[in-house]
């Protein structure tokens, strides 16, 4: 079994942490695109979503390209986290 | 010369590597559940024409739509109806028929809070008995909701949207793998097994590559508010808010408790017909009895218009309140609110649905589905074959036995799921029309009971006899359903003919056709093992 511990662990790392880094910048995204002119919030949200499969997609085959299984999850941990505040910051305010 | 490889294309190969583990463990994790979302997703396409196979009782497709006298007093006569099944409800609704004098259906919530339906006739407002009536049936939705949820449920629908995600994610990494993409376009070497299963996988893949890209990934997007909706809470506060500002509508009306009546609905019905400029064909009365009672005429796509331009098209809708008359709410036909973010997802719903260029495209849809699912099914073969003629042992020890579980799904899907779905079509001739409300239900009964013969019968004989008489019972029930079909309501394809009824023609025609190939591909399969006694 300990010779698929670090497959196990690198498909849970593609599969949830790629929806999770795929959600975080799908937030980011839409407060962007909320910032646009004449671009109302929920449409915002609807364009972001609507990316947000192929971000998803190229997320999973990006960790499983990685060589580096803790680079890959550094990148995942870091990047969820900075999108998703970067995206409540830039969202406040925001109707 | 024989120099190292450089670190690029050492680099490189390393990635090609571990794309195939992926495409290779990725797709066998998800193989079978994408062959039965590709091939009922296929037979979806024809959703329209399957139910009207499936109802024999129903008249023609062109049978003469009718007037606007006669739509108002079968509207008349399905309130009265309504009126006294179901004073006070949670719902009526009345589904007009397509065709002049045909049966009206009437759906409400009974006192037990059950919703029911029946029959209504259009001539006298009299409720069909279940013997004069349109068998009831599950109808091509069945196969729909297979599609997207497997008949399970939320359950069904977060599995389905998985192994999407996976089909998507073995398309990316497929490309990435081949070498030569364009020259396996062009290349099969039948009859050399594995070989032949890896040409017929990439050849299918690669020349319909864009098609299933389009279909797994606005697929998704369909239920994308389920799927991925971090945004809409982090902005809206919850996804029901999110989607209520995107789209307006008017506010819900809460049952007051005070009773009233409903007003004349064939009056709102000329109204309504006027503002649609189109007849109405569905009319929704929620709350009837209560003062909150409100009621909502719907007009049908407008074909003309769809088969024209791409993205969906609603057919407009009035609604009123169902007490006073007032209008509360109007969507123009061919109303296309808001900006280019709603304008692209109207246009990837249209590209999923097939909602546009008429039949051409419905026959493109299904050949280029019937493609999907062979790729996905030549996917799950060539890992099979693969190991059958050199085992990899992946599993160590449990290896043999691990293979024989991939044999076994394989036949169990593959061939399974299309008995299943044969079957479930001589359900629907030889299950009673006595069994009534009940006969949806033992439709899906004998569709999944079949299912799960197929897969016993996989478990307990060798793969290549699983195979064949899987097959050779696929071809039977194939060949066999047109006499099935006179024997119990006379009618085949050569009436379908004469009638120009190219609906039930072409159910029954891509039966028999299907029947034949199967027929065809086991003679040659019976040859081949006789010659090379494989």
């Amino acid at each position: 079994m300990a010779a698929f511990a670090p497959l196990l662990a690198r498909v849970a790392l593609a599969v949830l942490g790629g929806y999770a880094l795929a959600s975080a910048l799908v937030v980011l995204l839409a407060a962007l695109l909320a910032r646009m002119p004449a671009m109302p919030r929920a449409e915002a949200v609807l364009a972001a979503s609507l990316l947000g499969f192929g971000i998803y997609a190229a997320a999973v085959v990006w960790l499983f390209a990685v060589h580096s299984l803790h680079r890959a999850v550094a990148v995942v941990a870091v990047g969820t986290v900075l999108a998703t505040a970067a995206g409540l910051w830039l969202g406040r305010g925001l109707s | 010369m024989n120099r190292p490889p450089r670190p690029a294309a050492r680099r490189k190969e390393s990635l090609r590597q571990a794309l195939t583990g992926l495409h290779t463990w990725g797709g066998l994790l998800v193989v079978w559940v994408l062959y039965a979302v590709f091939l009922t997703g296929t037979l979806t396409v024809f959703m329209g024409p399957i139910t009207r196979w499936l109802t024999p009782e129903l008249a023609a497709a062109d049978a003469p739509p009718p007037s606007a006298a006669e739509r108002a007093q079968t509207v008349a006569l399905a309130q009265r109806r309504l009126q006294q099944v179901a004073p006070v409800s949670h719902f009526w609704v009345i589904e007009l028929p397509a065709a002049a004098g045909g049966p009206v259906r009437l759906s409400w919530e009974d006192a037990d809070e059950q919703a029911v339906s029946a029959w209504m006739s259009a001539h006298d407002g009299v409720l069909l008995a279940a013997a004069d009536a349109p068998r009831r049936t599950s109808g091509g939705r069945h196969f729909m909701r297979m599609h997207y949820e497997l008949q399970a449920g939320m359950a069904g629908l977060w599995v389905v949207g998985f192994c999407t995600m996976a089909l998507l994610v073995a398309l990316v990494s497929g490309v990435v793998i081949h070498k030569r993409i364009f020259r396996d376009f062009f290349t099969f070497r039948p009859g050399r097994g594995q070989r032949s299963w890896l040409d017929a996988h990439n050849a299918v893949g690669v020349l319909t590559l864009p098609f299933q890209l389009m279909i797994a990934y606005t697929g998704i997007v369909v239920f994308y508010a389920t799927y991925l909706p971090a945004a809409m809470v982090t902005s809206h506060g919850s996804v029901e808010a999110y989607l209520s500002a995107l789209k307006p509508r008017p506010p819900h009306r809460d049952e007051t408790g005070i009773a009233a009546p409903v007003g004349d609905l064939s009056a709102w019905l000329r109204d309504a017909e006027q503002q649609l400029q189109r007849p109405v064909e569905l009319v929704v009365v929620d709350h009837p009895g209560d003062s909150s009672a409100s009621a909502r005429f719907a007009g049908p796509m407008d074909e003309s218009t769809a088969a024209r331009r791409l993205g969906s098209t609603t057919g407009g809708a009035v609604l009123f309140d169902a007490v006073s008359g007032a209008v509360l709410h109007v969507v123009p036909p061919r109303a296309e609110p808001g900006g280019v973010p709603l304008a692209a997802q109207r246009v990837m719903d249209g590209l999923h649905f097939a909602s546009f260029g008429g039949w051409a495209t419905r026959w493109l849809y299904f050949l280029c589905g019937l493609a999907g699912t062979a790729m996905v099914a030549s996917g799950g073969l060539l890992f099979a074959v693969k190991r059958r003629q050199r085992g990899l042992h992946e599993f160590g020890r449990h290896t043999p036995r691990a293979y024989r579980v991939v044999d076994v799904l394989n036949v169990a899907t593959m061939a399974g799921l299309a008995l299943a779905c044969v079957a479930y079509l001589w359900a629907n001739r030889l299950l009673p029309v006595g069994l009534d409300a009940a006969r949806p239900a033992w439709e899906l009964r004998v569709f999944f009971a079949v299912w799960l013969l197929a897969l016993m019968h996989a478990s307990l004989r060798p793969a290549p006899h699983a195979w064949a008489e899987q097959g050779g019972l696929l071809a039977l029930l194939c060949l066999a359903l047109p006499l099935l079909n006179a024997a119990s309501t006379g009618s085949h394809l050569g009436v379908y003919a004469l009638r120009g009824d190219g609906q039930r023609l072409g159910v029954e025609g891509v039966v028999l056709a299907t029947g034949l190939l199967l027929v065809a591909a086991l003679w040659r399969r019976r040859v081949r093992v006789r010659v090379q006694g494989l």
